[in-house]
């Protein structure tokens, strides 16, 4: 086909141009189409619609579950019922009609009537308030017209009440007569109704879930007008903010429209992004403390909580198939501009520390506690600004008297490897490290170290000790074994396993509060050790040691006994000559630093050997920063040497220095490596003896290095709004600082506090065995410190007080004492409050117990009878000391002395535990009498067999005991 | 007027993928199946499981428990009552084994036994010393004697209780929901007073007698793991094959 071209007029050719036009139009409209379809389909979207089907699953499940459970059998039956009695009614149909055509028409008078009653009544009160004016006006003859008026409107009142009621009364004739006829269809239909009420639910349910034209219609492109089903899920948390760089902004938190079932249990079978959230009980729930609504995700998860795809908020793969498989699957890339990528789950508990830096214990993130716990007890805060142990006490012992306790040969070969002496010391190791263990180190470590031990005896004061009168070894043995000493101490192997166990992921290294008790002997003198564990105070004043109120002789045999373990090696190890010119040098390079090259030269000159080694002494304790942990004298007012890790949690990537390792950059590797080989960052790197790293070595595990990593992680500089944290209530501040006093005192040694802790129990129980005094270890608990579960409930504010300060004895078959500790006078109000307020019982002195000795007489002697030991009595005192009264059963099943109970106990708590002692203690040997409070299923026939009159009269009678 | 045509078909395409779901996002995993349901076995052919559990060696001689301190205890006995962590007969024959069925029986679900269990504290000892029961029936815990004993049941995978029983005839009823061997019962006042209570979920177990003799009736056949439990010995276990109307027979042997 030939075609025309046109030409001349027109500056372009149209055809052509037609041709473009098309062309771009064509391009245009695909790209706008392509934007539209991009903008629509949304990954998100796409989990929505999974989701669907995964909720029809689970509904349909259900829907299964109930039908199985619902009686069927009886459901047809009722259904049957119905059915005849429907049957029945067809065949009155026409008596059903005409009565309810009756009652309609009735009811339809019955309005009016009321109607008319309710006019009346307000023209009546209209009335009466004209009378009352006009009789005030005009006097009761004045106002006779308004009288008749009132009288009038009174009679019409009178009448439309009687119409009302006549009415009223048919009406319900008939409604009774219908009811007769109807009654047992409406029974059968509202009981089935009852029974299938969670099926029609989750009918209801399912009719909801269908993807019918309705559903593709909502969700259409450019239907947002029809509330599409498919929409993002967010919250906006106005008290956690989001870190704009300039400004601050509400966190918004979109996790919840793809992770669609992680608030309800239903899911926990269906992978990520269904599966619900595996702790509901405490997150995400509605009714747990941290709901989703409130909390959001990204306040413990990290990531970018507004983000809508997997790509773009940032997850963090747990390990490295995780990371292969969402590269691969889901397009999974590493975000770097992002600050806070998501948290592992090895390292989620770090973000409890925003809200719960305060709290000591967090049994629900045993593996922060952990390392929370580290971080305290190896003393990292001596060196590192931790906001959150600021105001704890030097981790290591006071050095200014150490010539009273032991020798410089000791000293010196305890600086250079204190591992070798304690293998579980907190004491870390200085010398010989990566960056110190070449052939001049090794000379240069000894003349440090010597200068260190110097400087240390040298600037000791004296003390005064009381000489050892000899002891006996093996009563020194046992005392130590049953007096409590193991609650802090360990004496024979020590194994990292106790401290710590995988399985529950709890720290129990309450054993390993004091020093390991191994080789003491060739470390302390014995006059030294016999004054300190008779008063510990008088050596060393800020000391947690508690005095145990040792005899003269049961100090001087645990005298024996420590002195008896002796560490042969160290006993025998004495300081090496070190070689002198080095240690000229050494103090030249660091008097260098201080002057001019040629002063320091002279000032060296004219220093002798015992100076130098006093100088350089002083100088290295400064460098390496002992006084971070030791009280050293001269460093009273010594500040920390090491960075702050307050905020180290959040400091960036880019200023931490990898040196020349080749390890991925991020926070957590870096902190893993410093913990593992402190000085590995200078592996490789020239540097002079001044520049190079001087963090300890921990010998950590590698546990103990991720607990660590966990903590430090957490301390970050993302402020939380006071909303958002745990109310400070009267009740949680005293329970957090009683927790922190337990914890400084280590009250878990011995105890169970809030159900953890006891550690030296089961030892005791051992030991008990061991001597042949219970044949198992379970009946051996008996003789260990009691669990202190419900203690403020339990017992008089003011008797815990005198108890603390002057312990008394209330358990008279223990070997094991309560110790007198060193409390302040705050710290002994602390804990009674802390007691008080962990079972929320009045503090301090609001009860009723103090008028708690005046029960009637009789109720008394009813009591005693009840008590009595005969038979058909309860029996107390079967297991229960009276006084000095020894009790019949076997030492394991003895039990407190009920003569203290009205200085010591509170009556209400006695009435508790009596009607419920598993409920208190669980494992008690305790039993319980009352399971029921019926009339009738008490023991005693004058009480008439009242369960309450009998436990009252218990009570009246255990609280008069010992007056 | 074509382009038209065809920008309208444009404009449905986005509507029919829309329908089609969405493709982009991974497939969630479904949820673990469910297990075939259980359902009570058939006896027409049933054999069961019978022999004896001997102890092998020198059983350690029984001791006189020392009554002594209650008053009430001791006059209850004319003789000494004998205890011994290990009681055999003359021919070694050893007393209070627990033998049940430990596996084999997962297909199968069975009814609460009707019938009560009871354990009897009576002149100050428990009578079973070793009692076996089902879940879900009933035992009831008599005190006898005319003294406090208490009743100290600490499970690991049922409720604990622990509760007094002062008066001559008093009675406890308990249920144990879960299935556990060798729960130990103790009275804390009398603390020789020690017995074990056995729950299965099923009606397979026996407690051999004085001689040491068990057996196990209305077993469908089939393939089963016997246990037999002692409360000092620890447990043995041994397979057996049980064929239609037949009695297998099984002896175990505890060493020392």
């Amino acid at each position: 086909m030939a075609k025309k071209k046109r030409k001349g007029v027109f500056a372009h050719d149209i055809d052509r141009l037609n041709m473009w036009f098309a062309i771009i139009a064509i391009a245009a409209f695909t790209s706008v189409l392509w934007m539209i379809w991009d903008d629509y389909a949304r990954p998100w979207k796409a989990y929505q619609r999974q989701f669907q089907v995964v909720q029809n699953e689970v509904t349909q499940q259900q829907l299964a579950d109930e039908q199985a459970r619902v009686d069927q059998q009886a459901l047809s039956q009722l259904r049957q019922q119905r059915d005849a009695a429907e049957q029945t009614l067809s065949g009155q149909s026409e008596q059903i009609g005409g009565l309810e055509d009756e009652i309609a028409a009735k009811q339809t008078r019955l309005d009016l009537a009321d109607q008319n009653f309710r006019f009346s009544r307000s023209v009546f009160d209209t009335r009466r308030w004209e009378f009352e004016e006009a009789r005030k006006h005009h006097g009761e003859e004045g106002a006779a017209a308004e009288r008749e008026a009132l009288d009038l409107a009174d009679a019409e009142v009178e009448q439309y009440r009687l119409e009302l009621e006549a009415l009223t009364l048919e009406r319900d004739a008939l409604q009774t007569q219908l009811s007769a006829l109807t009654d047992a269809r409406d029974a059968a239909t509202s009981e089935i109704t009852g029974m299938t009420r969670e099926i029609d639910r989750l009918q209801d349910r399912l009719d909801g879930l269908r993807f019918d034209w309705v559903y593709y219609l909502r969700n259409g492109p450019f239907m947002d007008g029809l509330n599409p089903s498919e929409r993002i899920n967010q919250v906006v948390l106005d008290d956690i903010r989001m870190d704009l760089n300039f400004t601050d902004a509400p966190q918004v938190d979109r996790c919840q429209s793809c992770h669609l079932g992680m608030a309800s249990a239903d899911y926990e079978n269906y992978d990520q992004p269904f599966t619900s959230h595996p702790r509901l009980d405490l997150f995400v729930a509605d009714t747990s403390i941290h709901p989703a609504g409130d909390f959001g995700c990204s306040v413990c998860h990290g990531g970018k909580g507004h983000a809508t795809t997997f790509y773009s908020s940032v997850h963090t793969p747990d390990n490295e198939s995780e990371e292969e498989r969402w590269t691969h699957d889901l397009g999974w890339g590493e975000i770097h501009l992002w600050e806070w990528p998501m948290r592992t789950s090895g390292d989620i508990e770090a973000s409890c520390v925003k809200c719960h830096m305060e709290d000591p214990w967090l049994p629900e993130s045993p593996k922060l506690e952990y390392g929370l716990e580290l971080v305290e007890n190896l003393g990292c805060s001596g060196c590192h600004q931790i906001d959150r142990f600021d105001d704890d006490r030097k981790r290591g012992p006071d050095l200014t008297r150490i010539g009273a306790k032991t020798g410089a040969d000791w000293a010196y070969n305890w600086v250079m490897d204190p591992k070798s002496f304690r293998p579980e010391t907190s004491m870390p190791q200085f010398f010989n490290l990566a960056n110190t263990s070449d052939a001049y180190w090794t000379g240069r470590n000894q003349v440090e170290a010597e200068a260190i031990v110097s400087y240390l005896f040298a600037s000791s004061s004296d003390v005064e000790l009381d000489s050892a009168p000899n002891g006996d070894i093996a009563r020194g043995e046992n005392l130590v074994e049953s007096v409590g000493c193991l609650g802090c101490h360990m004496v024979g192997d020590y194994s990292p396993a106790t401290e710590y166990d995988p399985n529950t992921a709890r720290f129990s290294g309450y054993r390993h509060h004091g020093p390991d008790l191994d080789g003491v002997g060739s470390k302390v003198s014995a006059d030294w050790l016999y004054t300190w564990v008779k008063d510990p105070q008088h050596y060393w004043a800020e000391t947690v040691m508690p005095d145990l109120r040792l005899t003269d002789g049961e100090a001087a045999d645990i005298t024996a006994y420590l002195m008896s373990l002796t560490h042969d090696t160290f006993a025998a190890a004495t300081m090496p000559t070190v070689d002198a010119s080095l240690r000229s040098d050494v103090a030249l390079e660091y008097l260098q630093q201080q002057m001019p090259t040629q002063a320091a030269a002279d000032q060296l000159a004219a220093m002798d050997e015992d100076a130098t080694k006093l100088y350089l002494g002083e100088r290295l304790i400064a460098r390496y920063g002992c006084s971070g942990c030791h009280v050293v004298p001269g460093f009273e007012d010594a500040g920390r040497i090491g960075t702050s890790l307050s905020e180290w949690g959040s400091k960036a990537v880019a200023r931490l220095d990898f040196g020349l390792l080749d390890l991925p950059h991020d926070r957590r590797t870096f902190l893993e490596q410093k913990l593992r080989s402190p000085r590995s960052y200078d592996d490789g790197r020239e540097r002079n003896p001044q520049e190079l790293l001087r963090m300890p070595d921990f010998d950590l595990t590698a546990e103990e290095i991720d607990a660590i990593a966990v903590a430090i992680l957490g301390f970050t500089d993302q402020e939380m709004r006071p909303a958002a944290k745990p109310a400070e209530t009267p009740r949680r501040l005293a329970v957090l600082e009683g927790q922190a006093i337990a914890d400084k005192f280590n009250c878990r040694g011995c105890h169970l506090l809030e159900d953890n802790g006891g550690a030296i129990r089961t030892v005791i129980a051992d030991e008990m065995v061991e001597r042949g005094v219970v044949n198992n270890a379970t009946a051996g608990l008996a003789f260990g410190p009691p669990n202190l579960r419900s203690q403020g409930a339990r017992v008089q504010p003011a008797w815990l007080y005198d108890f603390f300060t002057e312990p008394s004895t209330v358990r008279p078959w223990l070997d094991v004492r309560m110790p007198t500790f060193p409390f302040t006078d705050h710290e002994l109000n602390a804990l009674t409050a802390y007691f008080a307020a962990l079972d929320e019982v009045p503090y301090p002195f609001e009860s009723s117990f103090t008028t708690a000795h005046s029960y009637p007489a009789d109720l008394v002697s009813e009591g005693r009878e009840l008590a009595a030991d005969q038979s058909g009595s309860l029996q107390c005192f079967s297991c229960h000391f009276r006084g000095t009264q020894e009790p019949r059963v076997p030492p394991s099943q003895w039990a407190p002395d009920l003569a203290l109970a009205a200085s010591r106990l509170r009556p209400e708590w006695i009435d508790g535990w009596i009607k419920d002692p598993q409920g208190l203690q669980p494992g008690t040997s305790m039993p319980q009498f009352y399971t029921s409070l019926e009339a009738g299923r008490g023991f005693w026939g004058p009480l008439n067999n009242d369960p309450q009159a009998e436990i009252d009269a218990l009570v009246a009678y255990i609280m008069s005991l010992g007056n | 007027m074509h382009l038209r045509k065809i920008a309208a078909l444009a404009l449905l395409v986005p509507f029919a993928a829309a329908c089609g779901g969405g493709e982009d996002a991974p497939a969630a995993a479904a949820p673990a199946t469910a297990e075939p349901a259980a359902t009570a076995p058939d006896l027409s052919n049933a054999g069961g499981v019978a022999g004896a559990v001997m102890f092998a060696g020198e059983a350690p001689g029984a001791e006189a428990i020392q009554m002594a301190a209650d008053p009430f205890c001791q006059t209850a006995h004319s003789d000494a009552v004998m205890s011994a962590p290990v009681m055999t007969d003359a021919a070694g024959g050893l007393m209070n084994v627990v033998v049940h069925v430990s596996s084999g029986l997962e297909n199968y679900s069975f009814d609460a036994a009707t019938d009560q269990a009871i354990l009897d504290q009576s002149g100050c000892v428990y009578d079973p010393h070793v009692l076996a029961m089902q879940t879900g029936q009933t035992v009831i815990i008599r005190n006898s004697d005319d003294t406090l004993h208490n009743v100290n049941v600490q499970p690991s995978s049922n409720p604990a209780f622990n509760q007094g029983q002062p008066l001559a005839g008093m009675e406890i009823e308990k249920i144990f929901d879960s299935a556990e061997v060798g729960i130990p019962a103790r009275c804390d006042v009398h603390p020789w007073m020690g017995a074990f209570i056995s729950v299965f979920d099923h009606p397979y177990f026996s407690v051999s007698a004085t001689d040491g003799a068990f057996s196990i009736a209305q077993l469908p056949p089939g393939d089963y793991v016997l246990e037999a439990w002692h409360e000092t010995l620890g447990t043995m276990t041994q397979s057996v094959t049980v064929a239609p109307n037949e009695t297998a027979s099984v002896s175990f042997e505890f060493g020392s």
